[in-house]
């Protein structure tokens, strides 16, 4: 039992760290959404292959570096801090998880090009879809980088299909959304052809463990985020007067800082639990615990951030709309709150589940 | 990061466990779940028979060092020690305060003669200590200590009244910080002084509270006595051995607490399947929510206690006892409404008495050890930088 981070540890995330902040200084998600479409090329280039971040929790016998879900969260903090915009979470997180869960020979080859940086996937699950001879129909909603992603996962039954973005057949329709920083589309497949990846009654419970392990991902992203709208607010109330004093110095904003450092380091202690904990048995509790904390600490100390600035907290030139956007849409994301609570309470033994 | 116990620390898990089992047996049964927070008035004589075979068995003073009659045990096996101890529902620990207050506070600032004094009785379960800060005038504002001490033929003579004194009914000592240099203020002037409870000087009055138990006092000073050579550290340095005490609070044991708050959850969760609130979409959703934050909480601790090293506190330090305090007050407006209709209904069932006492006795949390608004002050200033508050002339 050591609560401490390793050299290593405290290395990658410094690494990562180093990058992003660079990133951000020349314009980051700013950039990235003013210009409509991302672009991922160079991001990726530099990040992802040479940097090595592509493979970061890919197997080492699938040419990536092996490292567990507490390093990835490290990494996923630093990026929520600058509202990243980068192919990372829908390739390294969704679809790297989903992948490792179902395990097999074109799991292990799909893992293999995502490590090297050679394609970036997401994941989605269409509604009424139908598969014949291989050739999947149906159509997924709100697929996380669905425009982008060079293969998209697709999840039909007890079966799971990897799907070219070029592929015939597959249209891919980029959504409006409020949070420009983590692209949505819907994609059409029409006889679109599928290699499949894997196929069995197994696959349910492995992807339950692979979406538990996303959403502590996401939930370290979240306390990034979250911990930058922190810091951001505490900085403005030590430059801003009113009354002839530093707002900064009154008590009611003094202690709405304090409830919101208070809800950042349970969210922190509560990501990093669990991302320590991901191996074992405990993963669903913990993945419970933290993307049902971690969401909800996010969008109120996002939404205390904009009060906290006053008038200039509501306009598009200050940054904290952009995190209380994303913190909206992450509380969404891989289960929300409420249905991860429900799930612990069915974990902890509460009788009578909900209809 | 790892979470994972070692083999030894889950050997050592066994023995405690094991040892719990065979000794909270026979006169120590009823004594199980009992004498915890809101409690602590029941089972006094047996409690203290209880802690006479805790020291005994050599399960007091787990972390001090060998020397003084301890077993330098790791941190972490201090903490699985009262997890255990908790879990097998150990009742509350009559001699808490001496033993993770004042015995830290004497193995790193008292005098070798005050080891040799005082610990082998805190060791032993045989001494019993409660805590002399708080005045009528000196609550959040804990400086403003007006008790008086002089030093007179040999003998500190104090005068004064101090309140909220846990235990001092059952207590054979105190440690009390009171005001040794006349016209002095705020933190200049004050002794820390250890102060024997058997003597005419001293009067204690127990406070009634909302729960109707009685486990604070109002302490009262009429030229009560204590030796010279009973100063922790020098005139004029109380106020620092003070804070040291109270940085004490941060230790093993509150990973203890927890497993107490857990028993609590548990028997709310017990008894939300057995009268059907579990079926209520809403209060999942706040069981859970208990749940999952005392998840947290112990990982608050763990990383806290894992920088002990460290020389300046980590910002999960600062959020420990808000966030405990907040999340215990809420647990008991859970609780009641877990209850429902019955839970106005006082001797009706003995779960319904617990969690009554719980809603009542937690209102006290977020009062007490610094309240809610004051940790926010400390949370604002000490952690996040923010300007201090303005003192205004210290108070009558």
């Amino acid at each position: 039992m050591d609560t401490r981070f390793t050299e290593d540890q405290d290395m990658i995330r410094d690494a990562a760290a180093t990058y992003l902040r660079d990133w951000s200084d020349a314009g980051g998600f700013r950039k990235q959404v003013d210009a409509g479409t991302p672009d991922y090329g160079s991001v990726w280039q530099e990040f992802g292959v040479e940097l090595g971040f592509a493979g970061l929790t890919v197997p080492e016998a699938h040419g990536g570096a092996g490292l567990g879900d507490l390093e990835r969260a490290l990494v996923m903090e630093e990026m929520g801090r600058v509202l990243f915009v980068s192919p990372f979470f829908a390739t390294c997180v969704l679809a790297s998880d989903v992948l490792v869960a179902a395990g097999g020979a074109a799991a292990a080859d799909l893992l293999g090009e995502i490590a090297g940086g050679a394609v970036t996937a997401s994941v989605c699950r269409p509604d009424q879809v139908e598969v014949r001879d291989g050739r999947i129909s149906g159509h997924a909603r709100n697929v996380v980088d669905g425009a982008r992603a060079g293969c998209v996962l697709v999840l039909a039954g007890d079966s799971l299909y990897a799907v070219g973005h070029e592929s015939a057949g597959v249209e891919a329709s980029p959504v409006r959304t409020l949070d420009p920083t983590r692209p949505l589309a819907d994609i059409a497949f029409s006889n679109a052809a599928g290699d499949l990846i894997t196929s069995g009654p197994g696959l349910g419970e492995a992807l339950a463990r692979a979406e538990a392990r996303s959403a502590i991902a996401l939930a370290a992203e979240q306390v990034g985020g979250a911990e930058a709208m922190l810091n951001a607010t505490v900085a403005y109330a030590m430059e801003r007067k009113q009354f002839g004093r530093l707002i900064g110095s009154f008590q009611a904003v003094k202690h709405r800082c304090a409830d919101m450092m208070v809800r950042v380091e349970a969210a922190r202690s509560a990501v990093y639990q669990a991302a320590a904990l991901a191996h074992g048995a405990d993963l669903l509790t913990q993945a419970a615990i933290a993307k049902s904390e971690c969401s909800e600490a996010y969008f109120s100390v996002a939404g205390d951030a904009i009060q906290m600035h006053g008038g200039v907290g509501v306009t598009w030139e200050y940054d904290l709309h952009f995190h209380f956007k994303r913190a909206r849409a992450g509380k969404a994301l891989l289960g929300s709150p409420e249905t991860w609570r429900e799930r612990l309470a069915g974990y902890i033994g509460l009788e009578g589940a909900a209809a | 990061m790892n979470l994972d116990f070692t083999p030894e620390d889950e050997a050592f898990r066994a023995e405690v466990a094991g040892w719990l089992e065979a000794n909270l047996t026979g006169e120590f049964a009823e004594l199980k779940f009992r004498g915890g927070p809101g409690d602590e008035d029941a089972f006094p004589e047996a409690r203290k028979a209880w802690e006479r075979r805790l020291g005994a068995a050599g399960w007091i003073g787990l972390g001090w060092p060998g020397e003084y009659g301890g077993r330098d045990l790791p941190l972490v096996q201090q903490m699985i020690f009262n997890e255990e101890y908790a879990r097998a529902g150990g009742p509350g620990r009559a001699g808490h305060i001496g033993e993770t207050l004042l015995a830290p506070t004497l193995i790193a600032l008292g005098t070798d003669a005050q080891k040799r004094k005082f610990l082998p009785g805190i060791r032993s379960g045989t001494e019993y200590w409660c805590q002399g800060y708080s005045e009528p005038n000196a609550g959040s504002d804990l400086a403003n200590v007006a008790t008086k001490a002089r030093l007179e033929n040999g003998k500190w003579v104090l005068n004064g009244q101090k309140v909220w004194t846990s235990l001092a009914h059952e207590s054979d000592w105190a440690f009390v910080i009171a005001r040794s240099e006349p016209g002095s203020q705020g933190r200049e002037g004050l002794v820390y002084l250890l102060v024997p409870m058997d003597q005419p000087g001293i009067t204690i009055r127990p406070i009634v509270q909302m729960t109707g138990s009685s486990e604070f006092n109002e302490v009262y000073f009429d030229d009560a006595v204590t030796d010279a050579e009973n100063l922790v550290g020098a005139p004029g340095e109380g106020w620092k051995v003070a804070m040291a005490t109270l940085s004490f609070e941060r230790g093993a044991s509150t990973l203890g607490q927890q497993m107490q708050f857990r028993n609590e959850l548990a028997m709310i969760i017990d008894l939300a399947n057995r009268n059907g609130a579990s079926r209520d979409p809403l209060i999942r959703q706040r069981i859970a929510r208990a749940w999952a934050q005392l998840a947290i909480m112990r990982m608050n601790a763990l990383r806290t206690l894992g920088d002990g090293q460290a020389t300046t506190l980590g910002r999960e330090a600062y959020i420990s006892k808000i966030y405990w305090a907040t999340w215990h007050r809420n647990l008991g407006e859970l609780a009641m409404d877990v209850l429902g209709p019955d839970a106005e209904r006082i001797g009706a069932d003995p779960v319904a008495d617990r969690l009554q006492k719980l809603f009542l006795f937690s209102r006290a949390d977020t009062i007490y050890a610094g309240t809610n608004q004051i940790q926010r002050n400390i949370i604002a200033e000490r952690a996040l930088g923010m300007p201090r508050e303005a003192k205004g002339p210290a108070n009558g």
